[in-house]
């Protein structure tokens, strides 16, 4: 579980993140939604703490981010930053298998080789694996990316530990197909004590997969929560201005179309 | 279940892509084929330093076969060994060209090597320590002590130290690597061509610097000024020379032990963070042993430019970018280039020798051309 406790981040005064508080729990897929601009990008940095926070703290598995030591952490938590351009003419084989050094580090690791196929095979990049990750679609580097950070807890997971899972629009250049693959594949992750936060931009997605909801604007939380509680039509227009209505379709799942 | 049969399309959609290559590769294999290609490549450039090493001891205006040559090395490994030598061939070997090889091995390296850690530093394939201004700063530095700081040193200590001159070239070299990656990074670092420009500024005032030191130097030193810009090998002397091959040899272990943490960078700075790299110390590291690596060179050899660019480059068509190997082969390599380039200087106008600086120079400002015209770097 990461919980944060009313943290603010500041730069050159403006207030990116105003004292943001907000749970996000192990076991659930937490989506962070907003528009452009509210600090979602931001509040991912401080979970994973890239940004410093000014004020208030971070806490992973009860412990402040501050007293983890790294190289403790980076086995159990992985993040999918936005860009993911590499200058150097690395294979795709050896990007992914760059996520199992953290865990190498601390301890030996019975063929890694075969954990990190496992990963690749899920998210269909395994045919990939002798490519040059700079030759890559878009698309595939994305992947690829997903991988690594899945390898990078893959071995903590294996025994059951809880691991954490920050990504920040994963699904930003992916097709249809794999935006579903993907979430299927972290929604299938969260049983597994999996704590997954995801910044995301598409309201469809989030209604389909998230179990949690965070709403920001200017910089502040707008409203958290279960999702089924807290998205609906009004919530929507406030922060997006945008109106529109949210239809449960015969299945069972809801999706939200914009009216003009 | 549910998740299988989801998953069947998207098998079934990649395996008809799939069918264009006739073996399809696997994590496993490909790491397979990534290692042999390393351990040869390793392997050849090490046969190819040995007899680099032997011919650059071998050729010259005396020339001396093969045979006496490696009968020479091996009566000084082997003290066992008696062979019959002819004595000025021997005196060629021990105290001119001896040195020599040796000085051009350790430079040769370090330059590669540092190359290959200033590119992962800045995350630019392009940055060579004589393209962005790192021998300069500590050619400077280096002329700055002869023309000035050397007298100053004599008044203080009542003497001077032979190390006072490679202690101000790393100096020179550290404060040119800390102005650029200051710069650097306040622009972001993310464009390729903010390095290079701010190498153009970092040259041109080391440039104009070293130009009013020539004004106040006096004939003597004038001489010795010209050797710093061309770069050279010849005044190698084995006083000077060991030193600086142990203290490189130091530098060189420290650097190349960086690889996994440059991989981590490679990635990017915050995916290297997230991975538990302690980045800020890897980058301090990278700056002052890449700037001690420079400098020490630079103080025995002058600026010899385009090694540090050439030399990486190559080696990671040959293997790939895992820096677990790029930076020792580098140095392999780096030397190996070194004592090429230094026997070609020897030849071609024999029995006068040209620079070795002009060498590397012909051969690496093409190369780096051919970089930039490939990669979409400026746009």
């Amino acid at each position: 579980m990461i919980q944060v406790e009313n943290i603010s981040y500041s730069v050159s005064g403006n207030n990116l993140l105003d004292d943001v508080s907000a749970a996000m729990d192990s076991g659930k897929l937490t989506v962070i939604l907003g528009p452009n601009g509210a600090g979602k990008s931001t509040l991912l940095k401080a979970l994973s703490g890239e940004v410093k926070s000014s004020r208030g703290s971070v806490l992973i598995d009860d412990i402040d981010l501050n007293v983890w030591d790294q190289e403790y952490l980076a086995p159990r938590r992985a993040v999918v930053s936005q860009f993911n351009q590499i200058e150097f003419p690395f294979t795709v084989a050896e990007v992914v298998m760059l996520g199992m050094w953290p865990a190498k580090n601390l301890q030996k690791i019975e063929q890694p080789e075969l954990i990190a196929e496992g990963v690749m095979r899920e998210l269909d990049v395994l045919s990939l694996a002798h490519r040059q990750y700079g030759t890559l679609s878009g698309g595939e580097q994305q992947r690829v990316a997903i991988a690594r950070a899945l390898v990078q807890v893959a071995v903590q997971a294996r025994s059951q530990n809880k691991c954490y899972l920050l990504l920040d629009e994963p699904t930003a250049s992916l097709d249809m197909q794999y935006q579903h693959e993907l979430l299927r594949i972290l929604k299938d992750y969260a049983v597994r004590k999996f704590t997954i936060v995801i910044v995301l931009h598409d309201l469809n997605l989030a209604l389909q997969y998230a179990d949690n909801v965070i709403f920001m604007k200017h910089g502040k939380v707008a409203s958290v929560g279960p999702i089924n509680k807290v998205l609906n039509e009004k919530v929507i227009e406030e922060i997006f201005s945008i109106k529109g209505v949210i239809e449960e379709t015969k299945s069972g799942s809801k999706r939200f179309y914009v009216n003009n | 279940m549910l998740q299988i049969i989801y998953r069947m399309p998207s098998i079934v959609s990649t395996s008809s892509a799939l069918n264009k290559y006739s073996n399809v590769q696997t994590l496993s294999s490909t790491l397979g084929a990534l290692h042999q290609q390393r351990r040869l490549t390793l392997i050849v450039l090490g046969i190819g330093l040995g007899i680099a090493i032997i011919l650059g001891l071998a050729i010259g205006p005396l020339h001396i076969p093969i045979k006496h040559v490696i009968n020479i090395l091996t009566d000084y490994i082997n003290p066992f060994a008696n062979y019959q030598h002819d004595f000025v061939e021997q005196q060629v070997i021990g105290s001119l060209r001896g040195p020599r090889v040796l000085l051009g091995l350790i430079t040769g390296a370090s330059l590669a090597v540092a190359g290959a850690c200033f590119q992962s530093l800045f995350r630019n394939p392009l940055a060579d320590p004589a393209v962005i201004g790192v021998s300069a700063g500590a050619s400077t530095a280096a002329v700055f002590y002869i023309v000035l700081g050397q007298s100053v040193v004599m008044s203080l200590f009542g003497g001077v130290s032979k190390f006072g001159l490679p202690i101000a070239a790393m100096c020179g070299a550290l404060l040119a690597v800390a102005v650029l990656y200051v710069f650097v990074n306040r622009k972001g670092g993310i464009n390729v061509a903010t390095l290079l420009l701010a190498g153009i500024a970092v040259n041109a005032f080391c440039s104009a610097v070293t130009g009013v030191l020539v004004f106040l130097s006096d004939d003597q030193q004038l001489r010795e000024l010209t050797f710093w810009t061309l770069g050279s090998l010849a005044r190698a002397q084995w006083d000077g020379v060991i030193p600086t091959f142990i203290w490189l040899c130091l530098v060189l272990a420290i650097l190349v032990s960086l690889g996994n943490a440059l991989n981590a960078l490679a990635i990017g700075e915050s995916s290297a963070f997230h991975m538990g790299v302690n980045v800020q110390r890897v980058k301090k590291i990278l700056i002052i042993f890449g700037a001690a690596a420079v400098g020490a060179a630079v103080a025995m050899t002058g600026i010899i430019g385009f090694v540090g660019l050439v030399v990486p480059h190559i080696v990671r068509l040959m293997i790939g970018a895992d820096n677990r190997y790029v930076l020792p082969a580098s140095a392999i390599m780096g030397a190996l280039l070194m004592l090429l380039a230094d026997m070609l200087a020897r030849m071609i106008m024999q029995p006068a020798e040209l620079p070795i600086g002009i060498i590397t120079s012909l051969l690496g400002a093409p190369f780096f051309l051919y970089l930039l015209s490939r990669r979409h770097f400026l746009s």
